[in-house]
C-alpha cells in the first residue's frame, strides 16, 4: 500500500498550489446578505426577549411571594429548572455549549456527527467514509479528529494509533442512548493531557433510572436504511442502576452516486454502483451500585467506500473500511468523611481497523485486481486517580494521575494476491502524567482557577500545560470570563511510523496551541441566555506531509497557524415547550507561511434551531438551519455557500408508551459538497440531498 | 494508478454555484417564517404560570409545614417557631431562607438555619436536605433524630430514609413520600397532600 499511498498523495500535494480566491470575492455579496437576514433575525429574537422580560416582571414580579400559592398552584407551576445547567456552564472556565438527550429526540440526530453540527462554532465534513469535526476553523483534510478529545462518560475514547475520534456512524454510542453531549471549547491540555487540543467532547450516556423500563426502537429511512434499538434501564430500590442495550443499523446508501471527475468510460462513466453501503451493530452496558461503576461500550462499523480514495479502482464495492471499538471501564468515586473526593479508574480499550482498498496495479483498467489490506490494531489499559477537597472555604483544589499503557500501537499492510508485505510495525508505549488545579474563590463575585499538567511520553518525551482563568460574576445573571490555555497534540503512531522516512528520522515533536479567550454569558428575563466570545489562537509545529531529500513522504513539524474569531449565541426556553437557539461565528485563521486562508475553513457559519409545540405538549416540530460560507478545497479552489434546512415532526405519546417521528433533512434538497482529503481525486465530494426517516420507539409496561 | 486529473471540477462547481443560489433565497424565507413563530411564541408564553426552582421548592417547604402534625413535645412552648434546617450547599439555599424566614404558620414563626454537612446539624422540625449531600444518603439519614420531616431533592432519597423527594420533569415538580418514614419519625402527613405526591416504598 505505501507506494500506492505515496503516489497519490504526492500528486494532489502538487495540485495544491493553484490559489483561485478569486470566486470568494464573487461570492461574498451575497453571503452579505444572509448576514444582513441573519442580524435582523438576531435584533428581533433580542427585542422580543426584553420585551418578554419585561412582562414577565410584571406578571409574576419579585413582589409576589410564591409562598402564597396554594399545594394545588403550586403543582401546576412550570418549574425554571434549566438554571441549574446554566450555573454550571456559567462557572465553568471554558466556554460550553451543552446539547440534551430532548434535543436529540425533537431534532431527530440520528449521529453524534448530527449533534455536533448544531453547536455553535463547529462543522462537520463528510467524506462518504468517515466525519470530521471543524472546529473554530480548524479542519485539517485527513485529520481523523485527533484535535479533538472525545469522552463516553468521562472515558477517553481516541484510540493510540491515529488518535482519531469517531463520530459519525462509527461513533460506538447509539445517540438514543445520550442523555447529554456536553462540547468544551478551548485548549484543555491542562487536565486531560493531548487530544484535548481544540476542546473536549463529552458524551454522557443515559443511566438506568433515565431510560426507566424496556425500550424498543425500529427507525426506517432513506437510502435502504434501517436500525432497531432494544434497551432496558432500571433504577433498582437496592440502588442498582442497570442499562444494557443493543443496536443494529444497516444502510444500503445509494445506489448509484455520481463522482463527476471519473465521467470516463474506463471508469464507469462516474457512477459508483452499490458502493455506499454502511452497516452498524453497537452494544452498551451499565451498571452503577454505590461508589462503583462499570461500563462496557462495543461497536463495529462497516463502510463501503465510494469515492475510490488512495488510487483505488473506482466503481469496486470491495472497498471498504471496518473500524471497532470496545472498551470496559470500572469506576470508583468516593467521598471521604474528610471531605476529600476521589475518583479511581481503571480500564481496558481496544481498536481495530481494516481497510480494503482495490488496486488496479497494472493500469489496464480490467481485473485481476489487486487488494491491498490495511489495518490497526490498537489495545491499552488506562488508570486515573483524581482527588480534590475543599480547602480553608474559599480554594477547590484538584489533584490527579494518568496512566496510559499502550500494550498494542501495530500497523500492517500488504497486498493479498499475490502477496506482498509493505508494513508490518509493532509498537508499544505509555504515557504518564500528573496534574493540578485550584479554584480560588477571591470574592463572591471572583474566581480564579488555574492548572497545569505535566505529560510524559515514552515515544517523544515530556510536555507542560498550562491553563488560566478568572470569572467574573457580578450577579447571578451575568459572567465573564477571561482565559487563557495551551495545549498539545502529540503526534500519532501513524505520522510517527506509517512512512519509512518517519521511522529512520527524528522524533516528531506534538503540536501546540496557544489561546486567548473572553467570554460573556448573560441571562435576559427568565427565558434567554445569551452567549459571546471571541478567541485569538496560535498554532505551531503542525505536522504536515512533506518529501524529504530522498522524494519519499514524510511528516514534519512545519505548520503555523493564527486563527481569530467571533462567535455568538443565544438561546430561549419558554415553559409551554418553545424552545430556539440562534449562533453565529465569524472567524479567521491563516497560515503563517503563506498567509493565505486555510482550506476547509467557514469564515461565517450561522445556525438556527427551533421547537414549537402543536398542541398539549404531545406534538412538537422542530426546524434546523445550518448555514455555512463558502470553503476552499485543498486545490484552492472555492465552495460556495450553503444552507441546510432539517425538520422534524415528534409525537411524545401516539398511543401508550408509543412515540413517532418523521423528519426531513435537507428539505429544500440544496445541493452542496465539502472539501475531500488529500486521499481523494475529487476536490469536493457531494452530500446527501432531501431525504426523510421515521422512528417508532415503545415503551413496555408504561402506566402513566 | 493513474494520476489524478482535476479539470472535470469546474463543471461541477458551477452547477453547484447555480444550486445553493436558489437555496440561500430558501433559507432567507425560512429566517422570516422563524422570526414570525418566534414572536408568536413569545406572547403565547406570557400567560404560563412559572417560578424558579428555588421559589418553587420554598413554597412547597413552607406548605409543609402546613400540612404535616407535629406532635406537641416537638416545641419547647406554645411561642417556640417551627424551625426549617437546610443542610449542604446550595447557592439557592439562601434565598430560600429568604422566602421562608419569618412567616408564619400554624400560629409560630418559621426560622431557618443553614448548615453545611449533616456533623452540623441539630434538630429541625423540617430537614431539607441539598442534592450536594447526596453521598452516603442512607447512613446520614438514619442519624437525623427522630422527630423531623425529611425533605430531599435525590434520586432515590425518599426510598433511603426521606419522606418527600422533589423530583423535576418536563418542567413540573412532582413529589415523592415515603409514608413509613414519616411515621417512623413519628409525625402524620395529611391526606391532602398525600394525595398529590407519588407514594414510594423503602
Amino acid at each position: 500500500m505505501e507506494s500506492s499511498l505515496i503516489a497519490s498523495a504526492h500528486e494532489s500535494s502538487v495540485v495544491t498550489d493553484a490559489a483561485r480566491s478569486n470566486s470568494l470575492r464573487a461570492r461574498s455579496s451575497q453571503v452579505r446578505s444572509f448576514i444582513r437576514v441573519l442580524a435582523a433575525t438576531g435584533l428581533v429574537l433580542i427585542a422580543a426577549a426584553v420585551a418578554a422580560a419585561q412582562d414577565e416582571n410584571k406578571k409574576i414580579g419579585r413582589s409576589d411571594d410564591p409562598t402564597q400559592l396554594s399545594l394545588d398552584q403550586l403543582m401546576k407551576s412550570e418549574i425554571y429548572s434549566a438554571s441549574k445547567q446554566w450555573q454550571k456552564v456559567a462557572e465553568a472556565p471554558s466556554s460550553i455549549s451543552v446539547v440534551t438527550a430532548d434535543q436529540i429526540k425533537k431534532y431527530g440526530y440520528r449521529t453524534l456527527a448530527d449533534i455536533l453540527r448544531s453547536v455553535r462554532g463547529v462543522y462537520v465534513t463528510n467524506d462518504r467514509n468517515y466525519s470530521y469535526i471543524g472546529i473554530r476553523g480548524f479542519a485539517r483534510p485527513g485529520d481523523y479528529n485527533t484535535r479533538v478529545l472525545l469522552l463516553v462518560d468521562g472515558h477517553r475514547l481516541n484510540d493510540n494509533v491515529y488518535d482519531g475520534a469517531y463520530i459519525g456512524t462509527e461513533f460506538p454510542v447509539d445517540v438514543d442512548l445520550i442523555e447529554r453531549v456536553e462540547v468544551i471549547r478551548g485548549p484543555s491540555s491542562s487536565l486531560y493531557g493531548g487530544s484535548a487540543f481544540f476542546g473536549v467532547i463529552n458524551v454522557v450516556t443515559k443511566t438506568g433510572h433515565d431510560l426507566d423500563g424496556t425500550v424498543v426502537s425500529f427507525e426506517a429511512g432513506s437510502f435502504g436504511t434501517y436500525k432497531g434499538r432494544v434497551s432496558f434501564g432500571e433504577s433498582f430500590k437496592n440502588g442498582l442502576d442497570a442499562v444494557i442495550s443493543a443496536s443494529f443499523y444497516d444502510s444500503a446508501g445509494h445506489s448509484k452516486l455520481f463522482f463527476s471527475e471519473f465521467d470516463n468510460p474506463s471508469t464507469a462513466n462516474g457512477v459508483a454502483v452499490d458502493a455506499d453501503r454502511d452497516r452498524y451493530h453497537s452494544i452498551l452496558g451499565k451498571l452503577s451500585f454505590r461508589d462503583f461503576r462499570f461500563q462496557t461500550v462495543y461497536g463495529n462499523r462497516e463502510k463501503t467506500v465510494p469515492t475510490a480514495p488512495f488510487g483505488t479502482v473506482f466503481n469496486d464495492p470491495r472497498t471498504e473500511t471496518i473500524d471497532r471499538n470496545a472498551f470496559v471501564d470500572l469506576q470508583y468515586a468516593h467521598t471521604f468523611q474528610n471531605k476529600w473526593d476521589l475518583t479511581g479508574k481503571l480500564s481496558y480499550n481496544r481498536y481495530a481497523y481494516n481497510g480494503n482498498y482495490v488496486f488496479d496495479y497494472t493500469g489496464a483498467g480490467t481485473p485481476p485486481f489487486t487488494e491491498n489490506k490495511d489495518s490497526a490494531r490498537a489495545a491499552w489499559w488506562g488508570t486515573e486517580l483524581n482527588a480534590s477537597k475543599k480547602l480553608f472555604e474559599k480554594h477547590r483544589l484538584t489533584l490527579g494521575l494518568d496512566y496510559r499503557d499502550n500494550i498494542q500501537q501495530d500497523q500492517r499492510n500488504y497486498d493479498q494476491d499475490p502477496y506482498l508485505p509493505y508494513l508490518d510495525d509493532r509498537r508499544q508505549s505509555n504515557v504518564v502524567a500528573f496534574y493540578a488545579q485550584d479554584e480560588f474563590k477571591i470574592r463572591r463575585d471572583i474566581i480564579v482557577s488555574a492548572g497545569v499538567r505535566h505529560d510524559r511520553y515514552s515515544a517523544f518525551g515530556t510536555t507542560t500545560n498550562p491553563r488560566f482563568a478568572l470569572i467574573y460574576a457580578p450577579q447571578e445573571r451575568t459572567s465573564v470570563k477571561v482565559l487563557y490555555g495551551e495545549a498539545f497534540r502529540p503526534p500519532n503512531f501513524f505520522e510517527s511510523y506509517f512512512y519509512s522516512a518517519n521511522r529512520e528520522a527524528q522524533p516528531l515533536s506534538p503540536e501546540t496551541i496557544k489561546t486567548g479567550e473572553v467570554v460573556l454569558e448573560q441571562y435576559i428575563g427568565r427565558r434567554f441566555r445569551i452567549s459571546a466570545s471571541g478567541y485569538i489562537n496560535g498554532i505551531h509545529g503542525l505536522i504536515n506531509q512533506q518529501v524529504d531529500a530522498l522524494d519519499r513522504i514524510i511528516y514534519a513539524n512545519v505548520g503555523s497557524v493564527q486563527g481569530h474569531g467571533l462567535e455568538l449565541e443565544v438561546e430561549g426556553k419558554w415553559f409551554n415547550g418553545f424552545e430556539g437557539r440562534a449562533a453565529y461565528t465569524l472567524q479567521r485563521s491563516t497560515s503563517e507561511e503563506t498567509g493565505e486562508v486555510l482550506s476547509n475553513s467557514p469564515m461565517n457559519l450561522a445556525k438556527i434551531n427551533l421547537t414549537a409545540p402543536l398542541g398539549q405538549r404531545r406534538l412538537f416540530a422542530s426546524f434546523e438551519g445550518l448555514y455555512s460560507g463558502p470553503r476552499l478545497t485543498l486545490s484552492r479552489t472555492t465552495l460556495p455557500a450553503s444552507f441546510v434546512t432539517n425538520v422534524l415532526l415528534v409525537s411524545q405519546r401516539v398511543f401508550k408508551g408509543a412515540e413517532f417521528s418523521f423528519g426531513v433533512y435537507n428539505l429544500f434538497n440544496t445541493r452542496y459538497s465539502d472539501p475531500g482529503g488529500e486521499e481523494h481525486r475529487q476536490a469536493a465530494i457531494p452530500q446527501d440531498q432531501r431525504n426523510w426517516r421515521i422512528k417508532l420507539t415503545y415503551r413496555f409496561g408504561e402506566v402513566r | 494508478m493513474g494520476s489524478p486529473v482535476k479539470t472535470d471540477y469546474h463543471r461541477v462547481y458551477s452547477a453547484v454555484c447555480l444550486a445553493s443560489h436558489r437555496g440561500s433565497q430558501a433559507a432567507q424565507l425560512c429566517v422570516g417564517m422563524v422570526v414570525i413563530i418566534a414572536s408568536c411564541a413569545i406572547c403565547r408564553s406570557a400567560q404560563a404560570q412559572t417560578l424558579n426552582e428555588y421559589e418553587a421548592k420554598a413554597a412547597f417547604l413552607f406548605n409543609f409545614l402546613k400540612f404535616v402534625d407535629w406532635p406537641a413535645q416537638a416545641f419547647a412552648d406554645d411561642n417556640a417557631p417551627l424551625v426549617i434546617g437546610i443542610v449542604g450547599d446550595d447557592k439557592s439555599s439562601e434565598r430560600i431562607e429568604q422566602l421562608v424566614s419569618g412567616k408564619s404558620a400554624n400560629g409560630r414563626q418559621v426560622v431557618v438555619k443553614r448548615f453545611p454537612s449533616f456533623k452540623q446539624l441539630t434538630y429541625c422540625h423540617l430537614v431539607f436536605v441539598r442534592a450536594s449531600e447526596r453521598e452516603r444518603l442512607p447512613q446520614n439519614l438514619s442519624a437525623v433524630r427522630s422527630g423531623s420531616l425529611i425533605v430531599g431533592e435525590s434520586e432515590s432519597f425518599a426510598r433511603w430514609g426521606g419522606a418527600i423527594n422533589f423530583s423535576i420533569k418536563d418542567g413540573k415538580i412532582s413529589l415523592e413520600i415515603n409514608q413509613k418514614s414519616a411515621e417512623r419519625a413519628g409525625l402524620k402527613i395529611s391526606a391532602k397532600l398525600l394525595s398529590i405526591a407519588r407514594i414510594v416504598k423503602d
